[in-house]
């Protein structure tokens, strides 16, 4: 059985890419990125990150909750980031038992869409937008 | 993370919804006091400069420390917030800097046991 936030972030990879979006198409060439994107990345791109959590202990086996920060980030399009937020939320949001796919040995059961994301800073003299959404995520080992 | 048994139950929700209609000034001081513990571990989860990515932020200038702080927001609301314009950036990480979350893992670590064992020990639940 793999650490729950790897279990975590093998399934938000996984859904991230599983089809043609506008951060990369489907696959290996998708461009979603754990924790933080890699120097040069072509924008846009999407970042997924744990901001709090951990076991559980609600039962007896293990169990594990987290709050993930999922959020795109685009280079001087507003209304681009407004939309890449919107499809995060509706790839990820309340996606009950069994809807998204974890690592091995573990079962999402339930994703709740908490706050928005949204941010502006500035490279280079451009605006870069981060905007996307918290979710809190319940897992339990299968 | 969570402590066994020490989860806000709907029936703890019942029980505080009926004290906020009945005792509003014993709840607007329990509220003030779970603000101002939460405050102060926002503040004491600082470390040192520079800090790793995906846990709090370390100690520079000490500005963003000294400026957390919770302001009251109408009606049993409280708002939790920092005094600069780059906690938001340090919290949820920017392009080339990864997140250093501070305000998030102290609310988990609130709703799941810390807020509880506050009001019991407050005797408002019991």
């Amino acid at each position: 059985m793999t650490d729950a936030l790897g279990a975590l972030y093998t399934g938000a990879r996984t859904t991230l890419s599983t089809s043609n979006e506008a951060w990369g198409n489907a696959g290996s060439s998708s461009r979603a990125y754990a924790d933080l994107a890699p120097a040069g990345a072509t924008y846009p791109y999407v970042v997924y990150q744990i901001a709090a959590g951990g076991e559980l202990n609600a039962i007896v086996g293990q169990d594990a909750q987290f709050v993930l920060v999922i959020k795109a980030i685009v280079q001087e399009n507003l209304a681009s980031a407004m939309t890449l937020a919107d499809r995060i939320g509706a790839l990820f949001n309340d996606k009950d038992s069994g809807a998204l796919s974890a690592g091995a040995g573990w079962t999402i059961l339930h994703i709740s869409q908490l706050r928005r994301v949204h941010y502006v800073e500035l490279v280079d003299g451009k605006r870069l937008y981060h905007s996307g959404h918290q979710f809190s995520i319940r897992m339990e080992a299968t | 993370m969570a402590q066994q048994g020490l989860t806000i139950t709907k029936n703890d929700r019942r029980v505080l919804q009926r004290l906020i209609r009945e005792t509003p000034a014993k709840m607007d001081a329990a509220l003030r006091g779970i603000a101002t513990e939460m405050v102060g571990d926002i503040v004491s989860s600082f470390g040192t400069s520079p800090s790793p990515v995906g846990g709090p932020p370390g100690v520079d200038t000490g500005a963003l420390r000294a400026s957390m702080r919770w302001t009251p927001d109408g009606d049993q609301r409280i708002v939790i917030h920092d005094g600069v314009d780059y906690g938001v950036q340090l919290e949820f990480g920017l392009s080339r800097m990864g997140a250093r979350p501070f305000v998030q893992p102290v609310f988990d670590d609130w709703q799941n046991g810390k807020a509880k064992r506050f009001l019991l020990e407050a005797g408002i639940l019991k």
